[in-house]
């Protein structure tokens, strides 16, 4: 499961970052490493770029970078279901 | 002297408490080569010491020309103390920064920002903790509000403590040892930020709004900009007819006379005539800027962009673009992509900049009866360059580029800072005035001493006989299979490298009857496209060739513009030909239709597929998508 399968709003976990992302490093620098939260808030008029929000602000990334973040969704959402 | 510097992520409120510790007067300067902006100034209670407002960073790797002219900056001038500007509503990412400043060895305090913002969100921030931590001062601040800014330039200047270095990973430092006093808490205006969004980034509302938005900006700088600009242009037209009139009177020699009025008097109009249209342009932009809404413009335009191979981050230059070229280019410093940033350089000048605009506007007026239709689709002339060339250039060596990271964060949205955005302003007309409109003047006088002496002096009437005559007449031939051979455009092409508004003056002066000069609407359109796709002015290759930082590049760059420019004026010939000869629609659809299969053609098989396949050439139109992605 990647972070473009979360559902607008939902809030999920990194769990792993494909090492073939341009620039992993950067990524993890702005606060996307292993273990933090993430949620998907919204995605362009155009379906591209994605807007999520991770450790309480938000950033632009593109579908196809958001692909290669895989997550899992968080437990308390989990037990909502 | 000592020297305090002030770091932070971007957008943590540092220009602002800035602009406050040193008043209204500061030094912009660029470092060599790249243009990457830092601010000098003193500070307001002790002249023996000047502050330093660096541009916004992540980390301390060095990865965009920002990063490293900061690092360079530190390591060569070693600053007293480092003021580590902090936003305090985003706790977390900021203090990734923090953890890295120990690799400088330099004493360092923490200003935590924004604190007004979070105590009216009840959200408390544990200073002796972050102290503990971090092993230097701390202190909670408001730039906005100017609360408690002395006493940490008070701190900054007694601090000689060396930030601690945190253990092992540096996100993991922070959940463990600071998590106790991040709140994740959303505040006042973050709320706010996100019922905004849910209109402005609406589905189905944000092209509108977007697309409002860029019309205001146009409507404001160009038309009511424009009006200004005749205004201004009329009172000097009357002034120089008075000033000529008083001159004649004193016996002044006419070469003196022609010298003030035609060329200094001329010049100094133009420049001035430019101020309206440059200064409302720049108000609204960096209110745009100042509000947060830019970087929803590079959300919403991002997807378009991408398939020329640019990013959202290109779409402000580009528009800065159609106002002045010059001031385009210069804001491609934000996009952190060297080779995005140099596609940014080698496209944007096909946006028409407001000379070329005033250029168009004055060419249909004289030659196609004044149609708006004609003016306006040199918009979309340029634009289909970008997307055509744009297409083609990033096949080659110097632009090729993986797509990058394209990574960007969405502020909550604020009211601009009057006093920001007024200094931004002052700044840019100072720009301006001073840098281009040297340029502009220097070429008027230069151009009035090529067309009014030649070998045999000063010349009143004859100017058949003047230098510019015989440069015209030399390179007229080059034009020749674009359909204006005439030495009148040669030197109207001529002197638009120094400056494109200088099309109307030329050939206004030179010609009594310029429609005379074209054969056809073909070829008068071609001259247009011509003029709208060669290379940009003087100003504009400086400040291209500065951050591109390479001559080889700048040199490819022009080349790149003036084939360009020469072939789409030499297609549009050849239409006005064929439609002469064969003087029919039909014909003209059928050949339409070759052009647009061929390009799809070309296009589906040079196209990858998307997916981002390591090795992908695109070299088989990638169908099988699952099947290929998996063999990364």
């Amino acid at each position: 499961m990647n972070l473009i399968d979360l559902k607008i709003g939902e809030q999920g976990v990194i769990t792993t970052l494909n090492e073939t992302l341009y620039g992993i490093e950067r990524i993890k620098e702005l606060g996307l490493t292993v273990g933090s939260k993430i949620k998907v808030v919204r995605f362009s008029p155009f379906n591209d770029p994605v807007l999520i929000e991770i450790r309480g602000y938000r950033l632009i990334l593109r579908v196809k970078d958001a692909k290669k973040i895989g997550v899992r969704l968080f437990e308390k959402d989990l037990s909502n279901r | 002297m000592k020297k305090i510097c002030l770091i932070g992520n971007p957008n943590c409120g540092k220009t602002t408490i800035f602009n406050k510790l040193t008043g209204t007067y500061q030094k912009v300067g660029n470092w060599a080569g790249v243009t990457v902006e830092k601010k000098q100034g003193t500070y307001l209670l002790d002249k023996e010491i000047s502050v330093i407002d660096l541009p916004g960073l992540y980390s301390l790797t060095a990865r965009s020309d920002d990063e490293r002219a900061v690092l360079n900056y530190l390591s060569q001038e070693k600053p007293d103390c480092i003021i580590n500007v902090i936003d305090g509503t985003n706790l977390e990412r900021n203090l990734y920064l923090t953890c890295t400043l120990h690799k400088l060895g330099i004493p360092v305090i923490l200003a935590i920002n924004f604190i007004d913002d979070l105590r009216k969100n009840g959200i408390k921030v544990n200073v002796n903790n972050l102290e503990k931590a971090f092993k230097v001062p701390t202190i909670t601040v408001s730039g906005l509000k100017n609360e408690n800014l002395d006493k940490m330039m008070e701190l900054a200047i007694n601090n000689d403590k060396k930030i601690c270095r945190p253990l092992g990973n540096i996100y993991e430092f922070i959940d463990n040892n600071l998590s106790d006093f991040i709140s994740n808490k959303f505040t006042k205006s973050q709320k706010i930020t996100e019922k905004l969004d849910n209109i402005i980034l609406n589905k189905y509302l944000a092209i509108p709004i977007f697309v409002l938005v860029i019309f205001i900006v146009y409507f404001l700088s160009i038309k009511i900009g424009g009006l200004l600009s005749e205004k201004i242009k009329e009172f000097f037209e009357l002034f120089s007819v008075n000033t000529k009139n008083s001159l004649i009177k004193l016996n002044a020699k006419p070469w003196l006379i022609s010298l003030l009025i035609d060329a200094v008097l001329k010049g100094f109009s133009t420049v001035i005539s430019f101020l309206p249209q440059v200064l409302i342009l720049f108000l609204l932009l960096s209110i745009i800027e100042e509000s947060g809404y830019a970087s929803r413009i590079a959300f919403i335009t991002d997807k378009i962009l991408s398939n020329v191979g640019l990013s959202g981050k290109s779409f402000i230059p580009m528009m800065l673009c159609s106002g002045c070229t010059v001031t385009g280019l210069m804001a491609t410093k934000t996009v952190e992509s060297t080779a995005e940033k140099r596609m940014a350089v080698f496209l944007s000048p096909f946006i028409p900049c407001g000379a070329k605009t005033a250029v168009f506007g004055w060419l249909s007026g004289v030659l196609f009866n004044g149609s708006v239709l004609i003016a306006t689709s040199t918009y979309f002339l340029g634009l289909a360059c970008i997307i055509i060339f744009g297409k083609i250039i990033s096949k080659t060596k110097i632009l090729s580029h993986d797509d990058g990271l394209f990574v960007m964060e969405m502020p909550t949205y604020r009211i601009p800072v009057i006093k920001n955005v007024a200094f931004v302003l002052w700044e840019k007309v100072k720009d301006f005035t001073f840098k281009t409109g040297t340029i502009i003047f220097a070429v008027s006088v230069l151009l009035w001493f090529l067309s009014n002496f030649g070998f045999c002096g000063f010349i009143t009437t004859n100017y058949n006989k003047s230098f510019l005559y015989l440069i015209g007449n030399g390179l007229k031939f080059i034009f020749y299979p674009l359909g204006f051979a005439s030495v009148e455009t040669s030197i109207a092409i001529l002197s638009s490298f120094m400056a494109k508004e200088a099309v109307i003056e030329t050939l206004g002066y030179l010609s009594s009857n310029v429609p005379s000069l074209f054969s056809s609407g073909y070829t008068a359109y071609a001259f247009m496209a011509f003029i709208l796709l060669s290379p940009p002015c003087v100003a504009s290759v400086a400040t291209a060739n500065k951050i591109l930082n390479s001559k080889k590049h700048t040199i490819f760059m022009l080349l790149f513009q003036f084939v360009t420019a020469y072939l789409v004026s030499f297609i549009i010939n050849v239409i006005g030909i064929l439609v002469k000869v064969f003087f029919n629609l039909q014909f003209l659809i059928i050949f339409a239709i070759i052009i647009t299969l061929a390009i799809k053609i070309t296009a589906k098989t040079f196209k990858s597929c998307g997916n981002g396949c390591v090795n992908c050439k695109g070299k088989n139109i990638c169908r099988k998508k699952s099947k290929h992605s998996t063999t990364i």
